[in-house]
């Protein structure tokens, strides 16, 4: 069956956050008039405590003993001769502060700027967004798209609100690392980076207003080749220890290298490893020779099995981020690896299709393989749990 | 075309490593779409219809890349007039584009295109006896552009609208002024789904010797010609080239085209069909 077509579906059934232990008994989500709907799961109808949701303009409480966080302004009422009542007991539950008129003893109110939950760390009230952009910190590896060349910079799309730069002096130049910019390499910047390419940096360093720098200086960084780019919600990768990552694909497909970006820009490619000159030379020489090939706008030969598995692999990092779930080596391994035997044994029963398109990880298949993967996950750590007891 | 084409690619062109990639990929047999789909396959589709109780037919439709759409039809019973434009003003067809400039027509004509292809049976269908006839108003709203062009979504949308509009059933003579049944129970749809349905339009891009059903944008950057591909019942009524194809195609092509799009539309046609059930 080439289409399907789903009836909208109210719950919108999410794997819980893992790190939270105690708030995954009870999912929040949209109903069918895109309202937040919470709902206590199984066994767990005794917990009152409930996850509230502030929408932009919500006063999340008028009690002054909280400060403002992010994603919160204080609003300073006119009269702030309000009566000395018992603040305590606004905050209960964290939802009820309609009651603006009633608190409010220094006169000012905590309001909300973006939709999402409050979040409290000892008297600091903030407001996590559910969904946001990418907010750029120093040292995030980013993968991102070139926008506008200039003079002596590039303007460099991170899926965050203002575009960041990549200047001319903090790329590595082809000749060497030590290599000095001239005004020649000015004149032909299109040579090195150009409107579309993608690439892959760190943040060096945040502007006034929060946009970022980025680098390129290592050999890790760079011109991106040889893979497909796909793009996934900002929020989905998480800063972990790495965002390189290489798997061994299967069916002889050789090594794949996902770079996971932390602004949530994601590519996949065949691993490329650079050959050593025969002659055993020194490590800056072997810079210096990448660097030559480093501004290619050349794919090497890439076999169709390994661009089979590196759509399978593009496949999975969406599926997991679709269906919450954390993307590191480990997870990523298990759901490959489990998106592998689905494909082997196929889909008997309804809700995919035979043939060609099983695969293709979509909808409900998705979220099969990502609970599958999951479960491995688990087995895995009550495994390591048990060996080292 | 385009200013709505356009506007969606304001966002930078793919770098050439990436097209060579993709264009490589889908050129090979079998090809390897960039989501492992089959060449078929469509995206997951949510739709719902019957959602606007104010309106005599509604829809609603989510596209696989985020892009939704409202269709709401209504329907007045009018006079008919001796004006040139004859029974093609019989559908008035108006399209919205959430934070787009509302006097491009563009879009609306495309959907309308596909609605008023000779043979579509879609006017006959709306003669009210000899001197009246329904005027019938689709109001298409598109919240979110999808990532990919629109076509598919807009008729795909429009059709489950039309299929969900039942009309109040005339009582009176064929020569008389049309009186109706006041009950909204014995209402008549415009399109039993026995009678011929209106048409759909699917977006098909072809690579070398491989074609595609619902690419996604990137596909579309890569396509060698993009087609959109008007369908009603089992035959294909009307075939476009849009702007945006990068090369040529063969006639063994297209003819494939026309052939396995009958196909795919039959099944579209059935998931369609099977959504009002719901």
């Amino acid at each position: 069956m080439p289409i399907l077509i789903l009836p909208p579906q109210p719950p919108q059934y999410l794997f819980p956050p893992e790190a939270d232990s105690d708030q995954d008994d009870e999912k929040v989500f949209l109903d069918e008039d895109g309202d937040f709907v919470r709902m206590a799961s199984g066994s767990a109808q005794k917990r009152s405590n409930v996850i509230s949701i502030v929408t932009p303009g919500e006063v999340v409480t008028s009690d002054p003993q909280w400060m403002r966080g992010h994603g919160t302004y204080l609003l300073r009422n006119k009269d702030s001769s309000g009566g000395g009542e018992d603040p305590d007991g606004e905050m209960e539950g964290g939802e009820d502060a309609a009651g603006v008129s009633g608190g409010g003893a220094s006169g000012g109110s905590i309001i909300a700027t973006v939709a999402g939950t409050v979040q409290k760390v000892n008297k600091l009230l903030s407001v996590k967004p559910l969904r946001a952009r990418y907010a750029p910190e120093i040292g995030d590896l980013v993968v991102g798209r070139i926008t506008e060349v200039q003079s002596k910079r590039w303007k460099v799309d991170i899926n965050s609100t203002l575009t960041a730069h990549l200047l001319l002096s903090s790329i590595n130049l082809p000749g060497g690392i030590l290599r000095k910019r001239t005004s020649t390499d000015e004149l032909q910047i299109r040579t090195f980076f150009s409107e579309g390419d993608l690439l892959v940096a760190e943040v060096q360093s945040l502007f006034q207003d929060g946009a970022a720098s980025l680098h390129t200086r290592s050999l890790k960084y760079g011109k991106l080749r040889n893979g497909y780019f796909l793009k996934v919600k900002a929020g989905g990768i998480v800063r972990s220890k790495s965002h390189i990552i290489t798997l061994e694909a299967a069916n002889g497909a050789g090594e794949v290298d996902v770079i996971l970006g932390v602004n949530g820009y994601v590519w996949v490619s065949k691993k490329v490893t650079l050959q050593a000159p025969p002659g055993g030379e020194s490590i800056t020489r072997l810079e210096e020779e990448a660097s030559e090939a480093i501004y290619s706008n050349v794919n090497e030969d890439i076999a169709p099995i390994t661009r089979r598995e590196i759509a399978r692999i593009g496949n999975c990092v969406r599926a997991m981020v679709r269906w919450n779930v954390r993307v590191d080596e480990e997870v990523l391994n298990a759901v490959y690896s489990s998106a592998l035997e689905f494909d082997e044994i196929g889909i008997e029963d309804e809700g995919s299709s035979g043939g060609g398109g099983a695969e293709c990880l979509e909808g409900e298949m998705g979220r099969r393989v990502v609970q599958a993967g999951m479960e491995k996950v688990r087995e895995a750590n009550l495994k390591a749990g048990g060996m080292i007891e | 075309m385009a200013p709505i084409q356009a506007s969606q690619q304001t966002s930078t062109p793919l770098s050439p490593v990436e097209l060579s990639y993709l264009h490589t990929s889908l050129t090979l047999t079998p090809p390897i779409r960039p989501d492992s789909r089959s060449p078929t396959q469509f995206r997951p589709l949510i739709a719902e219809s019957d959602i606007l109780p104010s309106t005599n037919g509604s829809a609603r439709m989510i596209w696989g890349d985020g892009g939704e759409c409202i269709v709401g039809v209504k329907a007045e019973a009018e006079k008919n007039s001796a004006a040139p434009g004859g029974s093609k003003d019989w559908i008035e067809i108006n399209v919205e584009v959430s934070g787009q400039r509302d006097d491009d027509a563009f879009l609306g004509m495309t959907v309308a295109e596909s609605l008023l292809v000779p043979g579509s049976g879609v006017l006959e269908r709306l003669v009210l006896g000899e001197r009246f006839h329904w005027k019938v108003f689709v109001d298409i709203l598109l919240l979110t552009p999808p990532l990919s062009h629109p076509a598919t979504l807009l008729t795909l949308t429009t059709y489950l609208a039309l299929r969900n509009t039942f009309l109040p059933k005339s009582v009176s003579e064929v020569a008389e002024d049309p009186v109706f049944d006041d009950d909204w129970g014995n209402a008549l749809p415009l399109y039993p789904t026995d009678k011929i349905p209106p048409p759909i339009t699917l977006l098909v891009v072809s690579v070398g010797e491989n074609i595609f059903f619902d690419p996604t944008r990137e596909e579309l950057a890569v396509g060698d010609i993009i087609l959109a591909v008007s369908i009603c019942g089992k035959k294909v009524v009307g075939v476009r080239t849009l702007e945006g194809g990068n090369g040529g195609v063969g006639r063994a092509v297209i003819k494939r085209v026309i052939k396995e799009s009958c196909q795919v539309a039959e099944e579209v046609f059935g998931s369609l069909n099977s959504v009002e059930e719901n």
